[in-house]
């Protein structure tokens, strides 16, 4: 499981937590987690998304 | 019986934060360990010059050549010492006449003959030329100074426009430098447009100890008065090459292989008060005056002076919940996480 990090405001994707809130359920990887999902606290694409760390 | 154990005092005064500092101490001695620039290196002639960095006040002088920076108070009585002179290689003291030598030993005490203590020393700081500027490091120096490579690049010219006091923060004043969305409004009337506002997607590659942004539009880097040099539809490619804390190098493609390069070097004097220094270096127009330059450089930095001083909290805040986004914020996001990585707290001063 990762975590990736928006490169505009830093918001934490975590891979195990997921976001159940938005319909992506806990454990979904990045890869997976649908193209026009939006950082929801900037509105960037994945594309501004880093890998941050690796657990 | 027993006699007082009695340690002979140290002359020299460890890396400390000044009194009445306007840092919070940790940011304080985090930038401490960085470079700073405080001065022209060709202005530091035969006279002490004065200068203050991270509240520090400091003189600087050369003793036979030898660059010194030191702490602008007399080890006797306090006095400042950039109010002296150099002699012999010596700086004097304008108070008492007391002579120190570019190693921070006092020669001379004028007023007594005989052996001289070693308390008498000055509080010397890491120092080094570099760019046309005297850079200083109050902790020690032991951190490289950033590259700016283009600075010793044959056929490019070294232009030194006057340095520009502004009455900000060293961060928010450099994240200002960076940002790429603010060109169409706040230099609209120096080289952008209000009616070219959209920035198109960059690139930002973190690197060690900063990042690099790489930035294409059709944003003119000519002053108003030369944009017809450029033709129609010209891709400007910025790079810039940012640095935590405060050095930030921006090279601009210009027309048939012509390149400029502007160091953006913020000298943190205090929390709220930034001495920036723009060396600048092209390899074109070298025939035309550098004069047109130093006034191109002050209307740019002028212009951002108006907003950066009255930017609201005035330290960059670096927790992600203060201050939102825009998609244009690539490269202060990455800025702003360099600057936490170096050690840097949520603020910089209250």
């Amino acid at each position: 499981m990762k975590v990736w990090e928006c490169v505009i405001c830093g918001f934490l994707y975590d891979e195990a937590a997921g976001m159940p809130a938005e319909g992506i359920a806990p454990g979904t990887r990045w890869e997976d987690v649908p193209e026009n999902w939006l950082c929801p606290d900037c509105a960037t694409g994945k594309h501004d998304f880093d890998m941050r760390v690796v657990a | 019986m027993s006699s007082a154990q009695v340690a002979p005092l140290k002359f020299q005064r460890s890396t400390a934060q000044p009194r009445n500092s306007s840092f919070e101490p940790n940011d304080w001695e985090v930038l401490s360990r960085y470079w700073h620039p405080v001065a022209f290196a060709a202005e530091i002639q035969d006279k002490p010059f004065s200068a203050t960095l991270l509240d520090e006040r400091l003189v600087v002088f050369r003793s036979n050549g030898q660059l010194i920076a030191a702490r602008d108070v007399c080890p006797h009585r306090g006095a400042p010492l950039s109010q002296g002179w150099v002699e012999n290689g010596n700086l004097v003291c304008p108070y008492h006449g007391l002579e120190y030598s570019g190693d921070g030993k006092c020669r001379h005490i004028p007023s007594q003959s005989g052996p001289i203590p070693d308390r008498l020393h000055l509080t010397t700081y890491a120092t080094q030329e570099a760019y046309g500027l005297v850079w200083v490091s109050l902790g020690g120096g032991e951190l490289p100074l950033a590259d700016f490579p283009l600075w010793n690049e044959p056929g490019f010219q070294q232009i030194l426009p006057p340095f520009i006091d502004i009455k900000a923060s060293a961060g928010r004043q450099t994240e200002g430098f960076i940002d790429v969305a603010h060109f169409a409004w706040i230099h609209h009337e120096s080289f952008a447009d209000r009616q070219n506002p959209v920035v198109p997607q960059y690139t930002v590659t973190r690197r060690e100890n900063g990042f690099q942004a790489m930035y294409e539009s059709t944003v003119s880097n000519f002053p108003k008065s030369m944009q017809h040099r450029a033709p129609e539809g010209f891709i400007w490619k910025r790079t810039f090459d940012v640095e935590a804390p405060f050095f930030a190098r921006l090279t601009v493609q210009f027309p048939e292989g012509g390149k400029l390069g502007i160091l953006n070097a913020a000298s943190p004097v205090s929390a709220k008060l930034t001495r920036l220094f723009v060396p600048i270096v092209r390899n074109f127009d070298t025939d035309l005056p550098v004069e047109d330059v130093y006034a191109f450089n002050l209307q740019v930095f002028e212009e951002d002076r108006g907003i950066v001083e009255l930017q609201c909290p005035e330290d960059i805040p670096l927790d992600r919940a203060d201050e939102a986004p825009i998609l244009a914020d690539r490269s202060s996001g990455a800025y702003r996480r360099a600057l936490t990585e170096i050690g840097l707290g949520k603020v910089y001063a209250r």
